[in-house]
C-alpha cells in the first residue's frame, strides 16, 4: 500500500472514530462539564486527520493499488508461511475455548512446526513428542507453580 | 539515599533474590543470543512466569533477563556474523571481523567485559540521577506531566523513525488504541462498538505482546523465504584470553567511558534505546579514538564501545522510567506494566513510598550486570551452541508462550484474540515504515496525559500556563525542538546526499 493510499485510509478510519464519538453518552452530572468523555479522543483523532492528510498530499506512490495475477501469485509465494500462520492462530485461539489449552497447543504445535519444515521424515515422532511434552510442561507450570487456571475447553 | 540503597543490596542478595537474579539473567542471555528474538520479546516472554512471585521477585527477574539479553546479542553478531537484535549491531562490525581472523574468544571476551563495565558505570549515574530526578517530579503539576508527555512523543517520533509524520501518526494511533475502552475520569463507555469485553480496555501488556511479539515472528517468518548465505565461525571449544581482554579495555579506557556516557545519555532521553545506542556509540568511540581507520577491521575499540553503550542504556532507560513513571523504550514499557500488575503506582512517588523496592530494583540491576559476566564467562562454550537451535521449532513455541502470556494477565481469551488484532496491526505497521515505539509511547502514557490535561484546564482555563510555569515551559520549548531539529537534519541530509539515479529503485516496501 502506498503512503498516500495509506493516508487516505487512515483520514478515512479517523473520520470514523470522530463520528462514532457522537455516540458517546454522557451522565446528568457530567452535563454542564466542558471536557466530555469525547473531549481528549477528538483532539486525538484531529491530530490523526491533519497528518493522514499531509500524508495523504506529499506521500508518495499512486493512490490507486496496480494488481496483475502473477503479481498476487508472487505475493503469495513470499507470504505463504505469514498467511498460513496468521489463518491458523484464530483457529487456536479458538479452539482454546473449544477444546482446551492443552489439546489446543499440542496440535498447533504439530502443525505449525509441519507448515515451517514440511518434510520431517522420521522425526516426526519427535515433533509430536517435543510438542506433547511443551504443552504439558506449559500447563504444569502455570497451574501448579503458578496458580493460573488454563482454559479446560467447552466441549470437555 | 544511602541508607535506601544499603537497604536495597540486603534485598538483592536474599537467597531468593539471587536464585531469581540468576535465572533471569541466564534466561536473558540464552534468548539474547538467538537471532531474531528481541530483548522486548526476552522480557515479554518471561513475563506471565513472575505473575506468582512477589513484587520486588517478579521485577528482578524481568530485570534480569533484560541485562542478560542485552549482552547476549554479541555472540551472534560476532559468530554470525548477524546481529542477534538492534542493540548489537554495531558489536558485528569488528566482532565478526576479528572472530573470522581466529580470535572468536577474544571477540566475546572483549563484548563481555565491555558489558560490565557499561553496565556499571551506567548503574552509577542510575543510582544517583533517579533519586533527584524523583524529588523534582514530585514538584510536577498537570500541566508539567502533560507537557512532560506532549515531550517524550515528539522526541520518540522525530527520532526512532524515519519519517516524524509516520513516527506522529503511529503515536496519536496508539493514543486513540488506548481511548478504546471507559473514559478514565467519568467512566463513560468509549469505542467500545457494543461489545462488553472492549469495555474493560486494552490491557497494556497485551498490546506490546502483540505489537512487538507476534509481529516481530511474522517478519521473521517471511525473512524465512529469502535465502541468505551465512558464513558461521565454528567456535566448540572457544577459549577467552581474559588477560589480554582486560589489557585491552584498559587501553581503552577513554573511549569505553564516552561511549558508556553517549548509551546513558540515549537512554534518559525517550528514544529509540539499545538500537541507537551501540550505533552511535560506536561512531562516538571512533571519533575519540587514535586509530580511527581500523574500525570495522576486527579492531577491540569498536566491540568494547558498541557493548559498553548497549548496556549503560538500560541503566539511562530506567531513569525516568523509576522516577517519572515515563517508558525510554519499549522494554522499560513492560516494565512499567508489571508494576502495574503487581500493584504498585509508577511515578515519582514509587521511590518514596516504595523505597525498598524502588532502591532493590536499582541494586539488583548491579547484580543482574556482573552475574552476566560470570555466567557468560562460565557457559559460553556452551551458550555458542545455541545459537543453532532451529528457528521452526522455535517460532511455533514463542506464538503459544505469546498467547498464554495474554491469557494468564486477565484469564480470559478474548485477550489473545486482542493480541492477534494488535499482531496485525504492528505487522502492517512494520510493513509500511511505521515505528512501534511511538505506538506503545502513544498507548501508554494517553490515561496520563488526558487525566493531567483535564486536571489543568479545570483547575484554570488559560493556556498560557502550559508555557509560563518553568518545567512546562522547558518541556513544551524541547518538543518544539525536537520537531524543529528533525526538519534541519532533514534538510542537511537533503543537501548533503548525491541526487538518485534516474530509473533506480526507490526504498520503499
Amino acid at each position: 500500500m502506498s503512503d498516500r493510499l495509506l493516508g487516505l485510509v487512515l483520514l478515512v478510519i479517523s473520520g470514523v472514530f470522530y463520528w462514532q464519538t457522537s455516540f458517546f453518552r454522557r451522565p446528568q452530572f457530567a452535563q454542564l462539564e466542558g471536557m466530555g468523555p469525547e473531549f481528549f479522543p477528538r483532539g486525538i483523532l484531529m491530530g490523526i486527520a491533519v497528518l493522514s492528510l499531509v500524508l495523504l498530499i506529499r506521500g508518495q506512490g499512486s493512490l490507486l493499488p496496480s494488481w496483475r495475477l502473477g503479481s498476487v501469485r508472487a505475493l503469495f509465494t513470499r507470504y505463504r508461511e505469514v498467511v498460513l500462520s496468521l489463518l491458523l492462530f484464530p483457529i487456536y485461539a479458538w479452539a482454546i475455548d473449544q477444546v482446551g489449552f492443552l489439546w489446543a497447543t499440542i496440535v498447533y504445535l504439530v502443525v505449525m512446526q509441519l507448515l515451517l519444515k514440511p518434510r520431517w521424515g522420521r522425526d516426526l515422532v519427535y515433533v509430536v513428542a517435543g510438542s506433547a511434552l511443551f504443552s504439558w510442561a506449559l500447563v504444569m507450570v502455570f497451574e501448579v507453580y503458578l496458580h493460573v487456571v488454563l482454559p479446560s475447553g467447552n466441549l470437555f | 539515599m544511602l541508607q535506601y540503597l544499603i537497604a536495597g543490596f540486603q534485598t538483592a542478595i536474599e537467597p531468593g533474590m539471587l536464585l531469581f537474579t540468576v535465572l533471569g539473567v541466564l534466561g536473558g542471555i540464552v534468548i539474547g543470543l538467538i537471532p531474531g528474538l528481541t530483548i522486548t520479546m526476552a522480557v515479554i516472554l518471561i513475563l506471565p512466569f513472575t505473575f506468582g512471585m512477589q513484587p520486588a521477585e517478579g521485577l528482578t527477574t524481568m530485570m534480569s533477563v533484560w541485562v542478560g539479553a542485552a549482552s547476549g546479542g554479541l555472540v551472534s553478531s560476532c559468530l554470525l556474523g548477524i546481529p542477534g537484535k538492534p542493540s548489537a549491531v554495531a558489536t558485528t562490525f569488528d566482532g565478526f571481523p576479528m572472530a573470522r581472523k581466529g580470535e572468536p574468544g577474544r571477540a566475546l571476551g572483549l563484548g563481555t567485559w565491555a558489558s560490565l563495565f557499561g553496565g556499571i558505570i551506567g548503574w552509577v549515574f542510575l543510582a544517583t540521577l533517579t533519586p533527584l530526578l524523583a524529588d523534582l517530579g514530585l514538584k510536577f503539576g498537570p500541566w508539567e506531566f502533560f507537557s512532560l508527555i506532549a515531550f517524550s512523543l515528539t522526541i520518540i517520533a522525530s527520532l526512532a523513525g524515519e519519517s516524524l509524520v509516520k513516527g506522529l501518526l503511529a503515536g496519536l494511533f496508539g493514543m486513540l488504541m488506548a481511548t478504546m475502552g471507559t473514559d478514565p475520569m467519568l467512566a463513560i463507555p468509549r469505542f467500545t462498538f457494543g461489545n462488553l469485553d472492549i469495555e474493560a480496555g486494552f490491557d497494556f501488556l497485551t498490546v506490546l505482546i502483540g505489537l512487538f511479539a507476534f509481529s516481530q515472528l511474522m517478519t521473521d517468518m517471511e525473512k524465512r523465504r529469502q535465502p541468505e548465505q551465512v558464513e558461521r565461525i565454528k567456535a566448540p571449544n572457544v577459549h577467552i584470553p581474559t588477560i589480554q581482554v582486560l589489557k585491552d579495555i584498559w587501553n581503552t579506557k577513554v573511549g569505553l567511558l564516552w561511549a558508556s556516557l553517549v548509551g546513558l545519555w540515549i537512554g534518559i532521553v525517550p528514544a529509540a534505546g539499545g538500537a541507537v545506542a551501540n550505533v552511535l556509540a560506536y561512531d562516538q568511540a571512533k571519533k575519540v579514538s587514535r586509530h580511527p581507520e581500523k574500525f570495522g577491521t576486527g579492531y577491540h575499540e569498536g566491540i568494547i564501545a558498541s557493548e559498553a553503550g548497549n548496556n549503560s542504556v538500560s541503566a539511562g532507560d530506567l531513569v525516568p522510567t523509576l522516577a517519572l513513571g515515563i517508558p525510554g523504550d519499549a522494554v522499560t514499557a513492560v516494565m512499567l506494566g508489571a508494576l502495574l500488575i503487581h500493584g504498585l503506582n509508577p511515578g515519582p512517588l514509587l521511590m518514596s513510598t516504595q523505597p525498598k523496592l524502588a532502591y532493590g530494583l536499582i541494586a539488583a540491576y548491579l547484580m543482574a550486570t556482573v552475574f552476566t559476566l560470570i555466567i557468560q564467562l562460565g557457559l559460553m562454550r556452551l551458550l555458542v551452541r545455541l545459537i543453532l537451535l532451529p528457528d521452526h521449532i522455535l517460532m511455533p513455541w514463542i506464538l503459544v508462550m505469546s498467547a498464554i502470556g495474554a491469557y494468564t494477565l486477565n484469564n480470559r481469551v478474548f485477550d489473545i484474540w486482542v493480541l492477534f488484532g494488535f499482531g496485525l496491526i504492528g505487522y502492517f505497521m512494520v510493513k509500511h515504515d511505521f515505528d512501534l515505539p511511538p505506538f506503545v509511547l502513544g498507548f501508554l502514557l494517553e490515561p496520563i496525559a488526558e487525566i493531567n490535561l483535564k486536571r489543568a484546564l479545570q483547575t484554570s482555563s488559560d493556556l498560557s500556563l502550559f508555557i509560563t510555569r518553568p518545567m512546562s515551559g522547558i518541556f513544551i520549548t524541547l518538543a518544539v525542538a525536537s520537531v524543529v531539529y528533525y526538519f534541519f537534519s532533514g534538510m542537511k541530509r537533503a543537501r548533503g546526499s548525491r541526487p538518485e539515479v534516474p530509473g533506480g529503485d526507490s526504498v520503499t516496501n
